[in-house]
């Protein structure tokens, strides 16, 4: 009777326990940027910061870019950006809603836009301070080629002209094909420089992201112009000058920098040879190095299968277009009319690209170390998704894949982060922040928040339709790849 | 006549709550109130679930009428992406059982019975971070089952069991195959057989040890792929007849009751589930022998302990209580939405009343808290907090022919 009388009190005492908290506990957590004050936020970069994706510039990418889901996270107000209202810089790749024939989505290119319509659709172009976001669509961190003397050798200290609308940085101005226009519209006052806007604003917050352009123009060139990566050692040296001028800024900012991800894991260079097989009876496309001498790389089931479909050469998006633009003869069938070098990374360019991303990786991650500033590693993450191949990686629930089109990753153009891989970007950008600076800012959901496009542009693709490369509109990628600083005809 | 049966038993379909993996074991009120702790005890026809053996200490003939009704409630929070709380849509399942028991002769007891003991249902919001997971899981699950008991001695009885399933499944979500367009849904349903054996071993007036088993089997459910949203020509060449397989555990579950006293009962179970046998969720489109999505599960056994009283001094009514402990079948590294599992805690208390000699009620309440579950090395780089709890409350009619 006692163990009963026992046993009937501890029931009861446990559901009266149970009952008492019938509610769960709420870990909500209040957003806090620790020692980063985001109230004074710049970020440095290139077109990935500046929120180009499907070889444009337009207000909607512009706002799914990393650089603006991080002030949201960061509760920040006034963040302003050179919004580019409506299709921007023209050239958008899109998927028109059809099917080609061969049940292969049809993509068409928005127009590209002269430098008058630009300007127009520059509609923040009155903002009386520098902006928020400086990402600026073709930066590279070291200037290519020998500047002489009192001119700068990297972006950050090019200085805009006097008439306002081109930059110069000593003879022939910024690379020639690189200098677009928007580097005007987004240091606007004559005189002014990234790093002379940086001084006026002394911000509290920096993320300063460049290097990649210092590889994809070689690369997206197919090694052919420029003829080399920026060289390493004066990668190393250029970033640790910038470096220090930040770091020496009077507002002693935050900084976050990001690595630079292995340019020869991208749709641009990865889908062409997959794409071929199975369509050239030969099973071969021939190809000239830069030397001259003609090689060729077997686009056959059976090298498909073993796995080694790029080790001789890796053909690039540009180069699908040549091969099918031919009318009588196409390029790459035959010996005698091998695909120009431009369209392909030989093997030993491969080796070349990859070195380059290490070292500058290298330097990103040593000079940070020193500097004690967080690193968001988007080389590794990219990385990962890569190696998962279809399986990719997953993301808050969610699949990514770095296939074209349909892996989520990557825009239309093949280089360049879709929305989802700017939400991505944000991410890593978060954890090293929340990790460095004492900060928990909140991660960006990815599952389509109001005003914001997150779904996968490849939603509307259907399993084992990629698209055609064959297809692609070539003009905005060309024109990307002159962005980039690559020189193609 | 196929789909007429199929429709008959659509109207005893239960809904089933979550619960350790996808069982449902509250399935006889007077089980229930002494938390499940019955393999060893056995003594009304529920036994035709809980331990088929011992229908042969039953005398004559027995009719078990009753429900359960699970009302349960969950929620997921990622503070590190946001401070909402999404909460499941409210579900309420009703699971009705139906037994029936028959002492013939030569000491062979017979006994049937139409229960639903898998069950599942999880509905979150369309667009909730997790849509790419789940969205939506109903598994609705019904045994007919056969029992032949024999008594091989006057305290000793062994029995086998013949299980008919039915189960129909429906899952919805966001697709994950890359490209595939929107929603995805299949629909599906089928049948599979399981088989067991029980003991019964009553070793004296005051102790009786109980050990049933019940083999697996696989709930193979073909029905139609659906893809709604986006209906592209090409998106909707992935819908036709679909496949998923949902497998069952092998169960043991061994049992002891003990008399302390001539007035209460006290019992104590273990049960052992196989849920190591659920490695993957498949969904196969049969026309085109593709498998559309695959997701890891890699579920772990569970352990389960039960613990029981009754106390019949008082002349008409009968009070029960109980307390059980569930372990978790799915580590963190593999949990996901459709079924957020963790190590369970449940208190029960009950009644029966005898309203004359022939006939009683038994009712039981069942407070069930799964601890917190707190995911930081999600494969699907799903990580948060999932918190759940159920409210289960039964009442059984047991009428003595």
């Amino acid at each position: 009777m006692k163990n009963m009388t026992k046993f009937a009190y501890l029931s009861t005492f446990g559901i009266l326990v149970l009952a008492g908290c019938s509610d769960f506990e709420d870990h909500k957590k209040d957003v806090n940027t620790g020692s980063a004050d985001f109230s004074k936020y710049m970020a440095i970069g290139n077109s990935i910061t500046a929120g180009y994706q499907s070889g444009a510039l337009y207000e909607e990418a512009q706002r799914a870019g990393y650089t603006v889901l991080l002030a949201k996270s960061a509760g920040v107000s006034g963040f302003e950006i050179p919004t580019l209202s409506g299709e921007g810089t023209g050239g958008r790749l899109k998927w028109d809603g059809s099917f080609s024939p061969s049940g292969s989505p049809v993509l068409v290119a928005v127009p590209l836009a002269t430098s008058s319509e630009i300007f127009e659709r520059a509609i923040n172009k009155g903002l009386a301070r520098p902006y928020n976001n400086m990402g600026i669509p073709g930066s590279v961190l070291v200037i290519p080629g020998s500047a002489p003397l009192g001119y700068a050798t990297d972006f950050f200290d090019v200085k805009i002209n006097s008439t306002g609308t081109d930059a110069v940085v000593g003879p022939g101005g910024v690379g020639g094909s690189r200098n677009n226009g928007l580097f005007a519209l987004t240091l606007r006052s004559p005189g002014s420089s990234l790093w002379l806007s940086m001084k006026g604003y002394q911000p509290k917050v920096v993320s300063f992201w460049l290097g990649n352009n210092d590889v994809l123009g070689y690369a997206t060139s197919g090694g052919v112009s420029p003829s080399a990566p920026t060289d390493a050692s004066v990668f190393q040296t250029k970033y640790q000058q910038i470096a220090d001028s930040i770091s020496g800024l009077a507002s002693q900012p935050k900084v976050v920098v990001a690595t630079i991800p292995d340019v020869t894991s991208i749709p641009f260079f990865t889908t062409v040879n997959v794409s071929l097989v199975g369509k050239i009876p030969s099973g071969k496309i021939y190809y000239s190095h830069s030397s001259g001498s003609v090689d060729s790389i077997y686009v056959d089931a059976t090298t498909l299968a073993s796995g080694k479909i790029y080790n001789r050469g890796m053909i690039t998006l540009l180069g699908a277009s040549a091969i099918g633009n031919g009318t009588s003869t196409f390029a790459g069938l035959a010996k005698a009319v091998p695909l120009g070098s431009q369209y392909v990374l030989d093997p030993a360019e491969i080796v070349i690209a990859k070195t380059a991303v290490a070292q500058f990786n290298g330097s990103i991650k040593g000079i940070a170390a020193t500097k004690g500033w967080a690193v968001a590693d988007v080389s590794a993450e990219f990385t990962a998704v890569a190696a998962g191949g279809a399986n990719g990686k997953y993301y808050m629930g969610q699949k990514v894949t770095a296939a074209f089109i349909t892996g989520g990753l990557f825009s239309y153009d093949g280089v360049h982060p879709s929305s989802l891989g700017q939400a991505l970007i944000a991410n890593y950008f978060v954890q090293a922040i929340n990790a460095k600076y004492g900060a928990a800012l909140k991660q960006v959901e990815l599952n389509s928040p109001a005003g914001m496009k997150f779904g996968k542009i490849s939603a509307q693709i259907p399993d084992g339709k990629l698209i055609d490369p064959f297809t692609l509109p070539v003009e905005p990628l060309k024109n990307m790849v002159r962005l980039m600083g690559g020189e193609i005809e | 006549m196929k789909k007429t049966a199929a429709l008959l038993m659509a109207c005893l379909l239960p809904m089933g709550a979550m619960a350790g993996g996808f069982s449902i074991p509250e399935q006889g009120s007077k089980a229930a109130a002494m938390a499940g702790a019955f393999t060893g005890l056995a003594n009304d026809p529920s036994a035709i679930y809980f331990n088929p053996a011992g229908i042969s200490f039953i005398p004559g003939m027995n009719l078990t009428i009753g429900s359960t009704f699970v009302s349960p409630e969950s929620q997921f929070q990622n503070p590190s992406a946001s401070n909402t709380i999404y909460k499941q849509n409210d579900l309420f399942f009703v699971v009705p059982q139906l037994y029936f028991t028959y002492a013939w002769d030569y000491d062979l007891t017979f006994g049937a019975g139409v229960f639903a003991p898998y069950g599942l249902g999880t509905e979150w919001g369309k667009g909730w971070p997790g849509d790419y997971l789940s969205r939506e899981i109903h598994l609705q699950n019904v045994h007919v089952q056969g029992v032949v008991s024999y008594k091989l001695m006057e305290n000793l009885s062994v029995a086998g069991t013949f299980a008919w399933s039915y189960a129909n499944a429906k899952l919805l979500k966001k697709a994950e195959v890359a490209g595939l367009a929107g929603d995805v849904s299949l629909d599906g349903s089928g049948s599979g057989i399981h088989w067991g054996v029980s003991t019964l071993w009553k070793a004296s007036d005051m102790i009786s040890v109980g050990i049933s088993y019940k083999a697996a089997t696989d709930l193979e459910m073909t029905g139609d792929i659906e893809i709604s949203d986006a209906k592209t020509p090409a998106a909707l060449a992935n819908e036709g007849k679909g496949k998923v397989v949902l497998p069952l555990p092998s169960t043991l579950n061994v049992g002891v009751a003990v008399a302390v006293m001539p007035t209460l009962m006290i019992t104590a179970d273990y049960n052992w589930s196989e849920w190591s046998r659920y490695e993957k969720l498949e969904i196969e489109n049969t026309d085109q022998d593709k498998i559309l999505s695959s997701s890891p599960r890699n579920w772990k056994d569970t352990n389960t302990i039960r613990v029981g009283a009754e106390y019949t001094g008082l002349e008409v009514v009968s009070l029960r209580a109980g307390f059980l402990m569930d372990s978790d079948p799915v580590d963190t590294k593999y949990s996901e939405p459709s079924l957020p599992d963790a190590a369970r805690t449940g208190y029960t208390l009950g009644a029966g009343y005898n309203i004359t000699d022939a006939l009683t009620v038994d009712a039981y309440l069942l407070l069930l808290a799964w601890d917190e579950k707190k995911v930081t090395d999600n494969e699907f780089d799903f990580n948060g907090y999932y918190n759940t709890k159920a409210t289960l409350f039964g009442a059984h009619l047991t009428y003595k022919f």
